[in-house]
């Protein structure tokens, strides 16, 4: 429990600090992202010294090596993001000045993590409620945070409006459930479903579940909100979405279909397959022709839940240890492409031609770039190909072998418009000679992390091991 | 010890050549050029060490004539990823070793082809030696998953080097050979998922799993998936588009290195992964395969009669004698097997020769067309000698390297009785004539008759240009006169699939 108690006492820290420092302080925004980062290295360590399965808060709260993974994603997750944000609120990036309210952005992304904390150790839907309220309320403020943008504005609009839907929906599947059911443990539903599994009541509550999942993960035919709102949101909350919004729906989706719909797992097969097959065409379709980076990765991580997805056509233990690995990688990648960006597009703006001439400009971030968008691609060796290959294994155990055929076909459109950023690095000359980069000690660090995360997951095998011992240690 | 490891230096080597120029400022661009020449020698010693330690193992081998297993040296097998029973398997056998050894030659005579290399230096030798450590490991992986990393590292950095460094329309040929090659390994990627998960001992293993036998409904659409995956790198008609375009926009020595060694990572695959593994699907399939292949051998001369640009007549050049590989393949004999690992190797040497000289007129004429060239043996004879003699060995004349490895196909595939496999023979024979035309031509126009006054002043060949091409003709040459030993030694490699295919 340790770790949440941190989590949420850094929240009201910063609450602390944002109420009694003076905000035209020289190092306020130094002081608040400082203290937001080394909190949450605290939180990762603490997550990292679990070791036992334990079951907490009536055993509502249940902390397996898996879940802790899967925390550790999350809270790393966060730490980037808020590593990202500094130079947002400091100098200003993306082409415009700096924004306001350091602290409560900061706040808001603690509480959210806490929420998804609670999403991935949930073991009744109550619980698991609460926490995906905390974990998607914020992100609807997040989302608006930059006032100079009326984008911003839209984009939140947009998402409020759907996000509200779809957790009313979800909601009413859940009391389907229970009515099903006759109780909200997860226990006590698994036991139901065993003893009754082509119930109407049960089959309602399940699609409308779904549903929601659907939207949270921007499945097909739930996506259209993800383009416009991963547009117009500031980058730090666009970075935040593709990489902790995911994880969480994906999770969310993983546990409930291993823990409480496992008798009824192999006869939503059709029905994932449909959706993940559609999912990846859609992403990757409606990424072949943007120019504006926010809203490429907006349709890339659509495709992206297409491939994750799709592992859930196989049987469910290869599938969750195929997906937790595959999130690892996807984290690292997307963050390390958002990171570079930041660096990238704060005077020049977030598009594809501030790119041109990276390769003759900055050899070692044209190179980092390669990395990240090979990643994200699954080419070899970078960690991306290896944690494919496990999703589309995962598939392949179940003989969907044509599926396989598609899906990597798709990936090779993928990589049609990833390489479109290679190609403004490396070979579109630049018109006119761009504006200086602000490259300064945090963002090598930074980079340097994720570059060697991206390397060496897929090359050094450990990586892949613990999650395989954790899923096989799971029940 | 040392042997343990020599194939990993091998494959690791260039990548840490590599590492160590980082160091140096793009601006030293000849200190970056004389680390990477040495680096590629040391390496082709390596090579050539490793090829006559595996002849004198070999000398102690005798060769089970009913064997199924591939013999294989130099043997290393670590566990890689438990979960999915991977394992960092290398080895050589004969084929291997014979690749591997093509392989240094070409990079080494390459990185003299790309001396007069100016514009971003460090990165170009960077993206080539990733693209030579890719092939290297190709084939010393007896891993199905090692071999399709290494299989994709080797296409990876095409994109790049075609894109920045290329000429004639590079951003469309660089991304549609990056598109088709990836493209086709998705077929592959399913096909290898398939075979583990089929096979029923879930193993990588290229060994174990060519004991088993595969059910026919998989090996109906498994043997397909995977042939036309590698097909489409080997210039399997009509997946063969990519080629023209690609080669001619590529750099010399990245034209050298992908059409004289990456196109045989695709006849390779097939051989050892397609119709090793699933020798029942490859024998109902060939027939129509055999269709195919007759549109390379015939149709490639005849397109390559109508081009102008040098490049592209080479690149035609290529697509027909990779039909010519297939068509050993195809044949499922064994003498067939044997003629393609030859004219694998054969057309390698020789494809790298064409390029390099290629290169070499085009930095002098600034041009490729060949209409626009004349006379040019007044001035660079030695440069026209050496294009004369890989002409020559590219109709398969005699005392060279494409003579031995044709005759052997055409012998091969005759062999095999099928009116179709016949026809395609009949076709291939009479496109040596074609084949006569355009490379005949070609020298014919580009080197005699009257001297244009623009040319007048060209320098022959020096000391850098000369070594590629001194080393490749004499490989040539060599090869032509002397291809007992690669015979030979090509028979235990060969022996174990025919064993296969024979089930």
């Amino acid at each position: 429990m340790l770790a949440e108690i941190i989590l949420i006492s850094l929240a009201f820290l910063l609450l602390v600090i944002e109420l009694f420092f003076n905000k035209k302080m020289n190092t306020y925004n130094s002081l608040i992202h400082h203290t937001s980062w080394v909190g949450l290295i605290i939180v990762l360590l603490a997550i990292a010294y679990r070791v036992n399965k334990t079951q907490l808060m009536l055993g509502s709260y249940q902390l397996t090596p898996l879940n802790n993974l899967i925390l550790i994603v999350l809270a790393s997750s966060s730490l980037f993001t808020i590593l990202m944000n500094r130079r947002y609120f400091e100098t200003g990036g993306d082409n415009s000045s700096a924004m306001k309210h350091h602290a409560e952005y900061n706040i808001s992304i603690l509480l959210v993590t806490v929420g998804m904390f609670n999403v991935v150790c949930a073991q009744n839907l109550l619980h698991l409620f609460v926490g995906l309220e905390l974990a998607t309320i914020p992100l609807y403020f997040l989302a608006a945070f930059d006032t100079q943008k009326k984008s911003s504005s839209e984009a939140a609009f947009k998402y409020i409006i759907l996000g509200s839907i779809s957790t009313t929906l979800m909601l009413f599947g859940f009391s389907y459930i229970y009515g099903f059911a006759g109780g909200v443990q997860y226990q006590e539903i698994l036991t139901a479903v065993q003893t009754n599994p082509n119930s109407p009541l049960l089959w309602v509550g399940v699609l409308f579940t779904l549903s929601a999942i659907g939207f949270k993960l921007s499945l097909f035919p739930f996506h259209f909100w993800t383009a416009d709102v991963y547009h117009g949101a500031p980058s730090p909350t666009t970075a935040f979405l593709s990489v902790s919004s995911k994880t969480t729906g994906i999770i969310l989706l993983v546990s409930l279909l291993s823990q409480v719909f496992t008798p009824i797992y192999s006869q939503l097969t059709p029905l994932i397959m449909l959706l993940a097959a559609a999912t990846m065409l859609i992403g990757n379709l409606g990424a072949l022709k943007q120019s504006h980076f926010r809203r490429f990765m907006g349709f890339s991580s659509i495709a992206q839940a297409g491939y994750l997805i799709f592992a859930l056509t196989g049987p469910i233990e290869s599938a969750r240890e195929s997906i937790v690995f595959y999130l690892l990688i996807y984290s690292v990648s997307n963050y390390g492409l958002f990171y570079l960006f930041s660096v990238i597009g704060k005077d020049r703006g977030e598009e594809f031609s501030s790119l041109r001439g990276l390769s003759k400009e900055s050899p070692i971030l044209a190179a980092m770039l390669s990395l990240c968008v090979f990643s994200l691609a699954g080419i070899p060796p970078v960690a991306g190909f290896i944690g494919k290959l496990m999703l589309f294994a995962s598939a392949a155990e179940s003989h969907h072998y044509f599926m396989i055929i598609f899906a990597a076909a798709n990936s090779t459109i993928g990589l049609y418009y990833y390489l479109q950023l290679l190609k403004e690095a490396y070979i579109t000359p630049a018109n006119e000679p761009q504006i200086q980069l602000d490259f300064n000690l945090q963002d090598k660090f930074v980079l340097s992390v994720l570059a060697l995360g991206i390397l060496f997951i897929g090359i050094f095998p450990h990586w892949s091991q613990w999650v395989h011992q954790f899923a096989l240690g799971f029940q | 010890m040392i042997d343990s490891w020599l194939l990993t230096i091998i494959w690791v080597l260039p990548i840490v050549i590599s590492l160590l120029t980082f160091a140096i400022p793009n601006k030293n661009h000849l200190k970056i050029k004389i680390i990477h020449a040495l680096g590629s020698g040391f390496n082709l010693i390596l090579a050539i060490s490793l090829t006559i330690g595996f002849l004198s193992k070999m000398k102690d081998f005798t060769l089970d004539p009913k064997s199924t297993i591939t013999h294989l040296e130099y043997q290393v097998n670590l566990s890689w990823f438990q979960s999915l029973n991977i394992n960092y398997h290398i080895g050589v056998d004969a084929l291997s070793v014979l690749m591997i050894l093509l392989t240094a030659i070409i990079i080494f005579a390459g990185v003299f082809a790309s001396w007069k290399m100016e514009n971003q230096v460090k990165e170009f030798f960077v993206l080539l030696n990733i693209l030579v450590s890719g092939v290297y490991g190709v084939f010393m992986s007896y891993d199905l998953f090692v071999f399709f990393l290494f299989y994709e590292v080797a296409v990876l950095p095409m994109y790049l080097l075609i894109g920045v460094w290329g000429s004639t329309n590079k951003e469309y040929s660089s991304m549609k050979l990056t598109l088709m090659l990836v493209g086709a390994s998705s077929l592959l990627f399913a096909g290898i998922l398939g075979l583990y998960f089929e096979s029923g001992i879930q193993s990588f293993n290229l060994l174990a799993l060519s004991q088993i036998q595969f059910n026919e409904q998989f090996q109906f659409w498994a043997f397909p998936a995977l042939f036309i995956g590698f097909g489409v790198l080997g210039a399997l008609f009509p997946f063969h588009t990519w080629s023209p375009d690609g080669h001619a926009a590529a750099p010399t020595a990245v034209s050298m290195l992908h059409a004289g060694v990456l196109m045989k990572l695709g006849g390779y695959g097939c051989l050892r992964v397609a119709m090793y593994l699933l020798p029942e699907g490859a024998e109902f399939w060939m027939p129509y395969v055999m269709i195919l292949i007759a549109f390379n051998v015939g149709l490639g001369p005849l397109i390559a009669i109508k081009q102008k640009d040098l490049k592209y007549i080479t690149a035609y050049s290529s697509v027909s004698h990779l039909g010519l590989v297939l068509m050993g393949l195809g044949s499922l004999s064994y003498i067939g097997l044997k003629g393609a690992s030859l004219q694998m190797i054969a057309h390698g040497l020789l494809t790298g020769l064409m390029f390099c000289l290629i290169g070499m007129i085009y930095g002098r004429t600034h041009t490729r067309q060949v209409d626009e060239m004349g006379g040019l043996m007044k001035v660079i004879p030695f440069l026209g000698v050496a294009w004369i003699i890989a002409g020559l060995a590219g109709l398969g004349l005699p005392g060279l390297s494409g003579f031995v490895a044709e005759v052997t196909i055409f012998i091969g595939a005759f062999f095999n009785g099928g009116v179709i496999a016949r026809v395609t023979t009949i076709v291939a024979i009479l496109s040596v004539t074609t084949t006569a035309i355009y490379v005949l031509r070609a020298a014919n126009t580009m080197l005699s008759g009257p001297l244009n006054e623009k040319f007048k002043d060209l320098q022959d060949a020096d000391w850098t240009e000369k070594i590629p091409v001194i080393i490749l003709v004499a490989c040539l040459i060599g090869m032509g006169v002397f291809p007992g030993w690669i015979t030979e030694i090509l028979d235990s490699s060969i022996q174990p699939i025919f064993q296969n295919l024979q089930r």
